[in-house]
């Protein structure tokens, strides 16, 4: 239950405060309820897919992609592409994991595309692409699994307009991708709230679950999320969260906080490489990068940090926990 | 602010009196409440948190911290009310 408190001040000085909480409900059962039993130091707030449910709403009626007749929308029942060209579209309660799995390519500013479930299927094609000259593309309480095939990302966003609002993915819950979860090019991204389970699912996969290439920002914030990685015999392991500055990226005062990140296995059993990465490439730019406050569980990864550094310049490292033993995780990988 | 009027009066040997009237401001101890609504509501609900101050020395102000990391918004020309989608 999120708490809040407000302050009043009067005209002479005084303060008085007030709290409250708000109970989010779903109506459904949280995703993973158990995740968090037994750690030392677990997080203070609403932790997604443990405390609250995320993805399609339960009971939420999905209706066949064939059905969709709007303004601005296309359908190929050929090709199985919901093409979005126009503006203010919004696309809610949809299942595109039928006949093979849907894509929903859109071009069009301030789509939504909410309550609907997505899987990739024989037609392997990426679930959601947004594209040029999309903008503010919002995906919300969707459920996407990449068991059915190996595709470039489950959600690509490749806009090339920096300065306006990019990918707002939250309250989705991601499993099974085959590759990464989210490729981002350039926009402000807000990624909040959201469970990514289980990635690097099959053979040869490559799954870092989030990752900027080619990405000009400034002020992403990737927030609130949990990552989930789990082990899969002969898979290569890969990144939590990647937020480097590489393939000619300028990349400005992200926030990476408040995540929980989770490497189940052993040392001998490794899910994943290195649970954050903030890095910057020869020849780019990350500046400014905000990273505090992630709960983080590396039993079965290389490390916390990539190369043991939060990279670029000016970097603001604070907070980061280990929740094995409730010690804060410095920027060099030590502990105090 | 509270006005509590009180009035003395004097009384000399031959019985006359005179009377004068005291004011005191009292000023009582701001104290504040606050309400959500809805009360709760699935993800990406929109709420609407109100605080009410009373007490204190009038005019009010209100602030409201970052709720799960975003920090909600005053509502235009309605102090004390701020929303938030959660």
């Amino acid at each position: 239950m999120p708490g809040f408190t407000v302050t009043a001040r009067d005209a002479s000085g005084q303060t008085a405060t007030a709290s409250g909480t708000i109970t989010t409900t779903t109506g459904s059962t949280a995703n993973l309820p158990n995740l968090l039993n037994g750690y030392a130091a677990r997080p203070p707030w609403q932790v997604a897919g443990v405390d609250f449910y995320v993805g399609v709403p339960n009971g939420t009626v999905l209706k066949n992609p064939l059905t969709i007749s709007m303004t601005g929308v296309s359908i190929n029942s050929s090709t199985h592409i919901v093409t979005v060209s126009g503006n203010n579209v919004t696309l809610d309660g949809y299942d595109f994991s039928l006949n093979g799995g849907w894509e929903v390519y859109v071009t069009g500013a301030n789509a939504v595309i909410t309550n609907s479930n997505f899987a990739v299927g024989a037609n392997r094609l990426i679930p959601v692409i947004g594209a040029n000259p999309v903008t503010n593309l919002s995906l919300t309480h969707c459920k996407l699994d990449g068991t059915g095939g190996n595709t470039d990302n489950l959600v690509d966003y490749r806009s090339s307009n920096a300065a306006a609002p990019g990918l707002i993915s939250r309250y989705n819950w991601f499993r099974n991708a085959q590759s990464d979860v989210h490729g981002c090019i350039s926009g402000v991204h807000m990624i909040e709230y959201n469970l990514y389970q289980n990635g690097t699912y099959a053979s040869g996969a490559h799954s870092d679950f989030i990752e900027f290439t080619n990405c000009v920002t400034d002020g992403t914030k990737i927030r609130y999320n949990t990552l989930y990685f789990t082990f899969h015999s002969g898979n290569a392991v890969n990144e939590g969260i990647q937020v480097e500055a590489q393939l000619t990226s300028t990349m400005r005062n992200v926030e990476v906080s408040n995540n929980v990140i989770i490497a189940a296995g052993s040392q001998s059993q490794l899910s994943a490489s290195y649970l954050i990465a903030v890095r910057q490439d020869s020849g780019n730019i990350i500046s400014g990068a905000n990273v505090h406050d992630n709960y983080m569980d590396a039993t079965a990864a290389y490390g916390w940090f990539y190369a043991a550094q939060v990279g670029g310049s000016n970097p603001i490292v604070s907070g980061n926990k280990n929740m094995l033993n409730g010690k804060t995780i410095n920027a060099n990988n030590t502990e105090t | 602010m509270t006005i509590f009027t009180g009035v003395l009066t004097a009384t000399d040997g031959s019985g006359q009196t005179a009377q004068a009237t005291v004011s005191i401001n009292a000023v009582l101890q701001l104290s504040v409440t606050a309400s959500v609504s809805p009360a709760s509501g699935p993800p990406g609900t929109l709420y609407t948190i109100t605080a009410v101050a009373s007490g204190g020395t009038t005019p009010y102000s209100y602030s409201i911290a970052p709720i799960n990391g975003v920090q909600p918004q005053p509502v235009a020309g309605q102090p004390g009310v701020f929303t938030i989608t959660i």
